[in-house]
């Protein structure tokens, strides 16, 4: 896909309102700093990474050295990950999400088990309103929309008790937002 | 669709549907004796009407659409779709099939039992995940899932703690709002063995993420519904926050999802118009934190859409009621409705509550359940002005009960009572012995029961909480023909200008101090004020009850009085709702009659929209008077279906010069709600009792309100309570302030 590149102002929104879904994001120059990122948010414990994470970043697992999972295993294995790096395709200024695309059931269990989860984005692939979906997402070219795309917005959350916001439910209580490039 | 239009049986196998479900009236009486329900949903009110009402002003400042443009264009994709459902449920069913999915059209909830049931038992899977679904709670799944010796588990926390806890949702959205904190600390130590600390929230959430984690890895199946499905693309879409969705829809390996056929939007589009306002309606979010499109099954997996019909079809050819289903299930009607505040999502429905289940219901579960809710709408419309697909719930659920009435075994009672009131001369009769015989009872503008009487359950019941009004020795008519010419407004304003006025029957004969002050000022402004002697009800109460016959004879009458003259006046604004909102669509059989409504409906105003408006007074032309503190309570009707806004307020600044005092929450209704205070007045009272608090936290000894309806039952509130502030009519306001007068 070519873009113009985003300007500040919709980078700007974006980084505002995904603060608002408390994710926390961060503007690396390259993937070598998301595996620095991955080991220092889990000092121990598994880094499990998803296929579309590995096919943009080879350097990413061996950087990761022997505490990567790597793209493919069973969702037991994954599930036992402290920290999960996955691939964002979009971004959405208008309500500071980051559109996952997870063709295989392993890489969804990435996003979805490990408690903390880094998605990483590409600067280019940031936009203003979720229009972009359309033309993205919904009618690309290459035979229709993907098999299975999320848009996500910070971490997972719950107030079914008396309405009490709680952070962190069946899906990650952390989610930090990595804008490479 | 390809299948038969099906209702479910009358009154078939309801333990089918869920644990517990007892009959209306049990369940109403378990909502009241439960003093969590009131407390913890006046909280969420008026906590969501704050951050909703802000979301709506950032989607503008974000998006660059208003509420209105979103849901007008919402609406419009759903009713395209409900106008030609074959053709939009073929292109989703097509292009999913094309990917892979399986599509299957059931006509009733046992069929789609059966065909998961069966799935379940081919791919031998024992344990199965649900996401949120109202559709599987709608036809029964997880108990004809157990029957088949299959395990549904509720992965929602909210399901999930319903679920062990044997009890059922009461809300579309927050499934467990009833629920206090140590309720469910005390149902975790029960279930899971060890003990909880109520005030220990996320270690109570980390407890579901473990118990629940292994579940998900364990099962063969997973359950969910559908928010939309984008036939354009062959697209499912599902919103969650906790992430449960996702993984119901990804780990196992079968993926089934219970959907309703209304579902359907025709365009990718559409769905980010319905994400735009989805989250903002229901949770007051600006998205939700997940949104997952899935428009095929993962590699090695199964997916299956099961579109069920379960009434659907049947509510699409139902004239008026059809618009039911573009029902997003955002929850927002019930999170505006005081009735709900009072008795919470249990007593309302069966599985859809709130003012939206006092439709669905009827469809889904036969008019037998929608029956007994019934009463607790009191009508005061404003689940309509939150609704982001413009559903018409007010009209519909007065429609649901016009057919509840015609096959109700006690309906004769309603439309004898109705017919007798739908008389003049008997009215005229009625209230004249009443008022003879209740004459030693009468205290200036109450009646006072003997003690002996008054402490009896039955009249605490019906009485207790609010003093009944006198019956008025002479009714306001007669009253008006020897009322002495008023003072005059400086200039005449309203010089000639012939009024037809309109009394209403309640201030005719209950409190006619309220015309004779609307006469008063609209004849001190220089009106030539009429009092057609042949009027009498507009017919409101009948079209309330249902009894559509009596209603149309009454509107009959009202335009044969009124008719022909410059201006119609009254001043009771719900007489005026009815004029404008019914009175075209009750006579549309007799188009003589129906022309003559809509050329009445031109002239009628009630007395505030007729002095802001055509029969405006000059600035300050009131203002000498009192000065003590005003305090506005807004009709609810007039502010939800008038567009009244600060109307009120504005009159009484510019006309006498008084600054209103604000009172929180002006335009939620009183809870008059016209025969909900007989019906169910623990409805009545608890809503007043809302008002009353707000009345009392704003310190106005001065409360002003506009319709004689309000007036009555909060100056009947205001006394049992002991309440020190005076309730008037903004006409008797105003004419206490005519020259000479104050």
């Amino acid at each position: 896909m070519t873009t113009a590149a985003p300007s500040n102002e919709t980078i700007e929104a974006f980084k505002r309102r995904a603060g608002e879904a408390r994710s926390v994001v961060h503007e690396f120059a390259d993937w070598h700093a998301v595996a620095a990122l991955a080991l220092m948010l889990a000092p121990e414990g598994g880094i499990a990474v998803s296929g579309p994470a590995a096919e943009a970043a080879p350097v990413l697992l061996e950087d990761l050295g022997g505490r990567a999972i790597a793209p493919g295993q069973e969702h037991r294995v994954t599930a036992g990950g402290a920290v999960g790096i996955v691939r964002g395709a979009l971004g959405i200024a208008e309500t500071g999400s980051v559109m996952l695309v997870e063709e295989r059931s392993e890489d969804r269990a990435v996003s979805m088990l490990s408690p903390i989860v880094i998605q990483v984005l590409d600067r280019d692939q940031i936009f203003q309103t979720l229009d972009v979906l359309l033309e993205h997402l919904f009618r690309r070219v290459d035979g229709g929309p993907p098999t299975f795309a999320s848009l996500s917005t910070g971490p997972s959350r719950t107030a079914d008790i008396e309405r009490s916001l709680t952070i962190g439910v069946h899906g990650p209580h952390d989610v930090h937002v990595v804008i490479l490039g | 669709m390809t299948t038969t239009p099906t209702r479910p049986t009358e009154g078939s196998n309801p333990e089918m549907r869920g644990p517990h479900l007892k009959p209306f009236e049990e369940r109403y009486e378990n909502a009241l004796k439960d003093p969590n329900i009131q407390s913890g949903l006046l909280e969420f009110q008026q906590s969501w009407r704050q951050t909703r009402d802000d979301q709506m002003r950032s989607l503008h400042e974000i998006t660059g659409f208003t509420f209105e443009d979103l849901r007008g264009k919402l609406t419009q994709a759903k009713e395209n779709v409900i106008a030609a459902p074959d053709e939009h449920v073929a292109r989703f069913k097509a292009n999913i099939e094309a990917r892979g999915g399986k599509v299957v059209l059931v006509g009733s909830d046992a069929e789609a039992n059966a065909y998961i049931a069966h799935l379940a038992h081919e791919r031998g899977v024992s344990l199965v995940v649900k996401g949120k679904s109202m559709v599987s709670e709608e036809i029964g799944l997880n108990e004809a899932l157990a029957h088949a010796g299959v395990e549904a588990v509720e992965t929602d926390l909210g399901e999930w703690l319903l679920q062990i806890g044997e009890d059922r949702p009461s809300h579309l959205v927050m499934p467990a709002i009833h629920k206090r904190r140590h309720q469910v600390a005390e149902l975790f130590t029960r279930v899971l063995g060890r003990p909880f600390d109520p005030d220990d929230i996320p270690a109570m959430v980390l407890a579901a993420r473990v118990e629940l984690r292994a579940r998900f890895l364990n099962a063969g199946m997973g359950v969910t519904g559908a928010n939309a499905l984008i036939a354009e693309t062959g697209t499912i879409m599902l919103v969650t926050n906790e992430g449960n969705g996702r993984l119901t829809s990804s780990l196992p390996g079968v993926h089934v999802v219970t959907t309703g056929v209304e579902k359907v939007l025709p365009t990718a589009a559409d769905a980010i118009t319905q994400i735009r306002i989805l989250a903002r309606s229901a949770t007051a979010q600006p998205i939700t934190t997940y949104t997952t499109f899935i428009s095929a099954p993962a590699p090695g997996h199964e997916l299956h859409v099961v579109l069920i019909d379960n009434g659907r079809r049947l509510m699409s050819v139902q004239p008026g009621l059809e618009a039911a289903l573009r029902c997003i299930r955002c929850g927002a009607c019930a999170n505006v409705c005081p009735a709900y505040q009072i008795v919470g999502g249990h007593a309302f429905g069966h599985v859809y509550t709130g003012p939206i289940g006092l439709v669905t219901t009827a469809f889904h579960h036969g008019l037998d359940a929608a029956e007994g809710p019934q009463s607790l709408c009191v009508s005061c419309g404003a689940c309509a002005t939150v609704c982001p697909v413009s559903i018409p719930l007010p009209q519909q659920i007065l429609e649901v009960r016009r057919l509840v009435a015609e096959r109700s075994p006690s309906g004769w009672r309603t439309r004898l009572a109705m017919r007798l009131y739908a008389s003049r001369a008997l009215f005229a009769l009625g209230t004249r012995v009443a008022g003879r015989l209740s004459t030693p009872l009468r205290h200036g503008r109450f009646t006072r029961l003997p003690a002996i009487i008054a402490n009896t359950k039955v009249a605490q019941r019906y009485l207790g909480w609010r003093t009944p009004p006198a019956i008025a020795p002479v009714p306001a008519r007669s009253l008006a023909r020897q009322a002495s010419a008023p003072p005059a407004i400086a200039g005449s304003p309203l010089a000639g200008r012939k009024i037809a006025f309109f009394l209403q029957c309640i201030g005719d004969r209950v409190a006619p101090e309220i015309p004779l002050a609307a006469i008063d000022v609209l004849r001190a402004a220089g009106a030539d004020v009429r009092i057609p002697d042949s009027q009498h009800c507009c017919g409101l109460p009948a079209f309330d009850a249902g009894d559509h016959d009596n209603a149309r004879r009454m509107a009959k009458s009202t335009i044969a009085a009124l008719e022909g003259n410059d201006d119609i006046v009254t001043p009771a604004p719900s007489c005026v709702v009815a004029m404008l909102h019914e009175y075209e669509t009750l006579l549309s059989g007799e188009p003589g009659w129906q022309l003559r409504a809509h050329v009445m409906k031109e002239r009628v105003y009630d007395l505030v929209g007729y002095l802001v408006g055509p029969g405006r007074l000059p600035d300050g032309a009131l203002a000498e008077g009192s000065s003590e503190a005003v305090a506005v309570h807004r009709f609810c009707q007039g502010s939800n279906m008038l567009n009244a806004g600060d109307r009120l307020e504005r009159l009484l600044h510019d006309v006498a010069g008084v600054d209103t005092v604000p009172l929180y929450e002006a335009e939620v209704c009183c809870g008059f709600g016209g025969s909900t205070s007989v019906r169910a007045p623990e409805i009545s009272a608890g809503i007043l009792g809302r008002k009353l608090v707000n009345v009392a936290a704003a310190g106005a000894p001065i409360l002003v309100t506009d319709n004689p309806g309000c007036v009555l039952h909060l100056r009947g509130g205001a006394d049992a309570a002991g309440a020190p502030v005076r309730v008037m009519h903004v006409a008797e306001y105003l004419a206490s302030r005519l020259p000479g007068r104050s």
